[in-house]
This record gives structure tokens, C-alpha cells and sequence, in this order.
């Protein structure tokens, strides 16, 4: 493995080819409570949200519980349509068509390793499903490929007939991460892949994630609520709040020059392992908003330390400096001089 | 054995060779070998380690709520003047929650989902003093929702707890522990639900909590974040025994134990991206913990390891100080000892 950690990162796609996936102003509506008759109060899950990424290159999605991370998953996974917007993967437009058609292409990789896998079904076959499911080569032929993806994946043999609830919890992760594999989609989305692990494990999963990464030329959208293993993992992050990407770029550029008052937040809550610094302050106010009645303007502004008095009035646009995306009015130019 | 000698408060819980035995079919499971630390008020010890280290195990055996296959040895645990290894459960029930509070993981299923909030935290507080009317009861719940920063507390005390989120969820159990100031909290890992920025909230009120009541705190977790930023005393465990103990600036600053070593290797630091290379792991799995313990439980996953490891017992030893820890290496070796005295390498 650290021969291949000194090898170079693979070749960022030309201008000629199309983006790994993108995503047009794409918005989840639900409907909560009330009669059916009546269509209900309407909550904005994911709200106009544009996100693009190249081939072999991970994003990562942050964001508080609530904030609509996961639904953003589950539209790209196909798993529930978009009220409004369109994905595109691979330069191909992928809104509201078949879910196998997605399945293809785009697979997850789930958080909970003890919840994702059947318990009543064999490692070998749990890997295999995906084959099965479409139609792809012999019965020989797949069994042939499931013992490949599990020695890629650092999976002995001999657990093939073996159960989940007979391996440890790295074990199943990369069970998960297998099955994910063995259709050889181009996009995986990746929910908390390892916010269930131990530490120790957790680093032997981002390892293998980013070997094979480099080995299958594959695209990450990654979610994640632990910033510094998102530090680590991507390239791109984007931050969300109440449905809408407050600020989007790459990663180090985020990280280390937090624009966004939220994202300053955010990136100071991190604890970082250095005793005698105590627990910082993050001035973040106390509870998120209610989504079901968000409030004016900028949605940040009742938590925001910098709010001045148009944010509770006027929303925010968004402003695109190359890469980076900030939606605050504090880093737009005709706010600022009003 | 506590590392602080400038607090003159005397340990409000000594713990000394404590062990915990648990009956399976194939023998006996040693979940917890030889644990001796002690807390004094307003102090915090965090216990640290994997799943299946014997964390959790060693903070139900202080609260006695092991199962029933378990058996709880111990020198000493002592508490108030009780032994808490000794004493009758009658009087152990006296003091659970009411000298004794815990905090666990998941508030969600720890507290009833049938009775409102105000109930809950009423009970605790009925059931320790003997003669309090409902009324009162219903005051300090309401004092107490306010004091651990819920607003509207009169109003939340007639919900359920399904109308809460997580953050709140978890004040509400930090204030039915408060319920009757208890002189040490256990915490079991108290924030690994919750998001960054509650997380660090909750840390706070904590904090603060136990300067004004003047309670020790033992915390459960296996964020090395969480760990440095709260602690003042750290011990680190590995397959049921302390591997390392000592003040949070000497684990942090010198970790003398490899496993300690390996899993602040583990952790993605600020400014590394995986263009940089990879993250250090440790490599295989805790071993079994049944049967006879003999060397070193960590041997087999420890690039360090000598003929030696394999044998007797190792027993913990100062690496400086109050800092110990259980190695037959110097503290933060990164070489095994050169072979000497002929024995085949």
C-alpha cells in the first residue's frame, strides 16, 4: 500500500470530458403534516443546490444533522426524484429514470455496517446480489469476480460463505465497499462511512477508499459530520446549511481560510488532540432552526456573530470567485459598501 | 495514584484492582484486569480506548449494573465511605443516582418515551428524599431545565421526550442528574450522537457544572479530541487493562505506550490531506479475552514486539512521575530492545 501512496494522483479529466457528475439547482420538497387533501406545510430539504465534480476526485458535504446532506445522497443515488432540478452523471442527464439505470452508476456505501448487510445471506452472496440483479456475466464467472473484489478490498476467502454477524465491524465496511464495487460504477456515495468505527479501523477504511480510488479512477461524494477526516479525504467541500452549499471549494482553501461566519464555526468546534488548550468558544448560539419555518433572509443570521441588519432581511446571493462559492453578505462587494 | 497534587480535596472514589469476570461458555471472559485510578472533585478522568477495551464494563461495575454472569473483584472501591464492591445492593440502590449520577450515549433510549419530561425528572428526585412534595420536585426539575440552558423549561416539562432534539435530549439527562447533586458523574460517551457544535456545548456545560457543584466526572470515549480537551487525568485501555495513565499534557505530549502512539497515529491531523500520504492504522484485531492472560494483550499488533512480550505478567510502571504505563519497552521506544543475554531473537 505505501507503494502506491507515492504514486502520483490520477490525471484530473481534460476540457473533452465531461464532468464525473453534476447536479442543476436541484431541490426536495416534502410536505409535513396536515390532510393529504390539503398538501401540507412545505419543508425545503435540499434547496437549489449545484454542485459538479471531475472524474477520481472526491467531494465532501458538511453540515449539521437536518441540514439536508442525506437527502442530497438519496437524490443522487436515485433513491427519491427531485421536486425540481437535474442530475447529470457523466455528461447524461439521470433525473427520474429507471432506479437500476442509476444503480449502474452511482452506489452506496452506507454508514451502519451492522444495519446495510443481510444477515440471512453469505458475504459471497451479499457481494454477488448486484451481479445477479444485472444480469451481468456466468454464474462462474461472477463467483470468479467476487473473489477478485474480495481481495481487493482485504477480504480473506474463506469468509466468503461466512455471515455478517460473523465479522467485526471493519469487516463489514468493507463487505459494503465490495458490493459497492462490483458493477464498477463510476460514483460512490459515501453517508458516514466510518462515524460507526473505532479509530483505529476508521483509518484502515479511509486508507483502502482512497487506494481504490486511485486503482478504479473512481469519484467520491463523500458525507461527513467529522471535519477532520474530511480534511483528509477530499478535494472539494461543500458546506450546507438549512438545504442550501453557504460556501463550496477546495478543501484546503475552505479549511484553512473559512470564509462563511457558519463555517468558521464549524471548523472551530473541531477538537484537535492538544491537551491544556480547554473546549473553544463558538459563539453558535444554542439549537438549529426549525426548517419548517426557516427564518428570514440569510438563514445563518440568528446564529450568526457577524449579522448586521439587512441579513434577516435580505437573502444572500451567491457568489462564485473560479472554484469557490460563498453565500453571505458580508463577502459581497455592493453589501458591504451599503 | 492521581496525578494532581496540587488539588488538596481528597478522592471522592478510589478504584483499586478492580476486576471483572464475565461466565461464557468457554470460560471465563476477563473484561476488566487490574484497574486502580482514583477522581478528586471538579476533576475529570477519561477513560479511553476501542470498542470492547472494557470501558463501558468498568463504568457499569462502579454503578453495580453488571449482568448477571458478571463478577466484580476488587482491593478497594471506595466511595463516600462505602465499598462499593462490598456493599449490600439495597444500599448500592441508595446511592445510584443519588450520589452516583450517569450520563449514557444514546438519550433517546435511555429515557421512558411514555412519561413527559417532567415526570422523569421528578421521579429521580421523590425517590431520594423521602417526604419532598410533588411541588418541589417539580421546582428544582424546573431550576434545573433552565440551569443547563433549555429555554421555556415550565413548557418542556410537560413534553415527551420524542419532541426533543438530540442536544436537548441530552441536557434533559445532564439535569436529571443533577436532580440530586451527586458527588461523581459518569459519563459514557455523552456526545457521540451529536453533532460538532453541540458536542462542544455539551463539553462546556459539563465543565461548568462541575465547578459549581464540585462533582468528579469519569468520561467514556474514544475521541482523542474529546479526551484532550477535557481531561485532566487520562487512561487509556486495551483489551480490559489500563495501558497507560497519566496526567492529559504527559499521554498527549510523551505517549509512552505503542498502542497509545498508534492511535494518535490514527487520527487525521489539521493540514494533512491523502495526497500526503496515508494515515497510520493498527494493523489486526483485539484479541480473545477468554482464558488465561498471559505477556502482553497488545503483542500482536504491535510493530515492537519481542520474545519477552509473550511471557508473564507485565505489570504497569512509572514512566515519569505519576505517568505509567504497561510496556517492557522504554516509554516511547520506537525500536524493540536489542536482544540480549543470548536469547534467540
Amino acid at each position: 500500500m505505501s507503494a502506491l501512496a507515492m504514486k502520483e494522483r490520477p490525471q484530473v479529466a481534460t476540457a473533452t470530458e465531461p464532468l464525473a457528475f453534476e447536479t442543476r439547482d436541484l431541490s426536495k420538497v416534502f410536505h409535513i403534516g396536515r390532510k393529504w387533501y390539503a398538501g401540507g406545510q412545505p419543508l425545503r430539504a435540499v434547496d437549489g443546490v449545484s454542485l459538479s465534480l471531475r472524474r477520481g476526485e472526491v467531494l465532501a458535504i458538511v453540515g449539521e444533522s437536518g441540514c439536508g446532506k442525506t437527502t442530497l445522497s438519496r437524490m443522487m443515488l436515485g433513491l427519491q426524484p427531485p421536486s425540481s432540478g437535474e442530475i447529470f452523471v457523466g455528461g447524461e442527464p439521470l433525473t427520474n429514470v429507471d432506479r437500476k439505470v442509476f444503480a449502474r452508476r452511482v452506489q452506496p456505501v452506507f454508514q451502519d455496517p451492522y444495519s446495510s448487510l443481510n444477515p440471512r445471506k453469505t458475504i459471497g452472496e451479499i457481494i454477488r446480489d448486484p451481479l445477479l440483479i444485472h444480469n451481468i456475466g456466468t454464474a462462474k464467472e461472477q463467483v470468479a469476480e467476487v473473489e477478485a473484489m474480495m481481495e481487493r478490498v482485504g477480504l480473506a476467502r474463506r469468509l466468503i460463505h461466512s455471515y455478517p454477524s460473523q465479522l467485526s465491524g471493519g469487516q463489514r465496511q468493507r463487505v459494503a465497499i465490495a458490493r459497492a464495487l462490483i458493477i464498477k460504477p463510476e460514483i460512490i456515495i459515501c453517508d458516514e462511512p466510518t462515524s460507526a468505527l473505532d479509530v483505529s479501523v476508521q483509518a484502515q477504511i479511509l486508507n483502502l477508499l482512497q487506494s481504490l480510488r486511485e486503482q478504479m479512477n473512481l469519484t467520491y461524494l463523500f458525507i461527513s459530520h467529522d471535519l477532520s477526516v474530511v480534511e483528509y479525504m477530499s478535494d472539494y467541500v461543500a458546506v450546507m446549511y438549512l438545504g442550501r452549499i453557504v460556501e463550496a471549494g477546495p478543501t484546503a482553501e475552505v479549511m484553512n481560510a473559512p470564509r462563511h461566519p457558519y463555517t468558521r464555526a464549524l471548523m472551530k468546534s473541531i477538537l484537535t488532540p492538544e491537551p491544556g488548550l480547554g473546549l473553544p468558544d463558538i459563539h453558535l448560539g444554542r439549537g438549529f432552526p426549525d426548517p419548517l419555518n426557516p427564518p428570514s433572509g440569510c438563514r445563518f443570521h440568528p446564529r450568526c456573530i457577524d449579522a448586521m441588519d439587512k441579513c434577516s432581511s435580505v437573502v444572500p446571493r451567491t457568489l462564485t470567485d473560479g472554484e469557490k462559492i460563498i453565500e453571505c453578505h458580508l463577502h459581497d462587494p455592493d453589501m458591504a459598501k451599503a | 495514584m492521581s496525578g494532581l497534587s496540587s488539588s488538596s480535596d481528597a478522592p471522592v472514589l478510589v478504584v483499586d484492582g478492580m476486576n471483572v469476570d464475565i461466565a461464557v461458555p468457554a470460560g471465563a471472559l476477563h473484561a476488566v484486569s487490574d484497574v486502580s485510578f482514583s477522581v478528586r472533585p471538579k476533576e475529570t478522568l477519561c477513560l479511553v480506548g476501542e470498542s470492547g477495551c472494557g470501558k463501558t464494563i468498568t463504568s457499569l461495575a462502579l454503578m453495580r449494573l453488571l449482568p448477571r454472569t458478571a463478577t466484580l473483584t476488587a482491593r478497594k472501591i471506595a466511595f463516600e465511605g462505602h465499598d462499593l464492591a462490598k456493599i449490600s445492593e439495597r444500599e448500592m440502590a441508595r446511592l445510584r443516582g443519588y450520589r452516583i449520577g450517569m450520563i449514557f450515549q444514546d438519550p433517546m433510549t435511555s429515557l421512558n418515551p411514555v412519561y413527559t419530561i417532567g415526570n422523569q425528572l421528578e421521579e429521580v428526585y421523590l425517590r431520594h428524599h423521602r417526604g419532598a412534595s410533588r411541588k418541589q420536585a417539580r421546582e428544582r426539575a424546573e431550576y434545573l431545565l433552565s440551569r443547563v440552558g433549555i429555554i421555556n423549561a415550565g413548557q418542556r416539562l410537560g413534553q415527551f421526550p420524542h419532541q426533543l432534539s438530540g442536544g436537548l435530549r441530552q441536557r434533559m439527562m445532564i439535569a436529571m442528574m443533577l436532580m440530586c447533586e451527586p458527588a461523581l458523574i459518569i459519563a459514557d460517551e455523552p456526545t457521540t450522537a451529536l453533532d460538532v457544535t453541540v458536542q462542544v456545548q455539551i463539553l462546556q456545560l459539563l465543565r461548568g457544572l462541575q465547578d459549581e457543584f464540585n462533582m468528579a466526572m469519569i468520561l467514556i470515549t474514544h475521541n482523542l479530541g474529546v479526551v484532550a480537551r477535557t481531561a485532566d487525568q487520562v487512561a487509556v485501555m486495551y483489551a480490559g487493562r489500563v495501558v497507560e495513565q497519566g496526567s492529559a499534557e504527559d499521554v498527549f505530549h510523551n505517549p509512552a505506550h505503542p498502542y497509545t502512539r498508534g492511535l494518535m497515529e490514527c487520527m487525521p491531523k489539521h493540514g494533512q490531506a491523502a495526497s500526503m500520504g496515508r494515515l497510520g492504522s493498527i494493523p489486526g484485531i483485539v484479541p480473545s479475552l477468554v482464558g488465561n492472560q498471559r505477556g502482553c494483550s497488545f503483542r500482536n499488533r504491535c510493530s515492537l514486539q519481542m520474545p519477552s512480550c509473550h511471557e508473564g505478567q507485565i505489570d504497569l510502571r512509572p514512566a515519569r512521575g505519576d505517568h505509567l504505563y504497561r510496556c517492557l519497552l522504554e516509554p516511547g521506544a520506537t525500536k524493540p530492545r536489542p536482544v540480549s543475554l543470548g536469547s534467540a531473537a
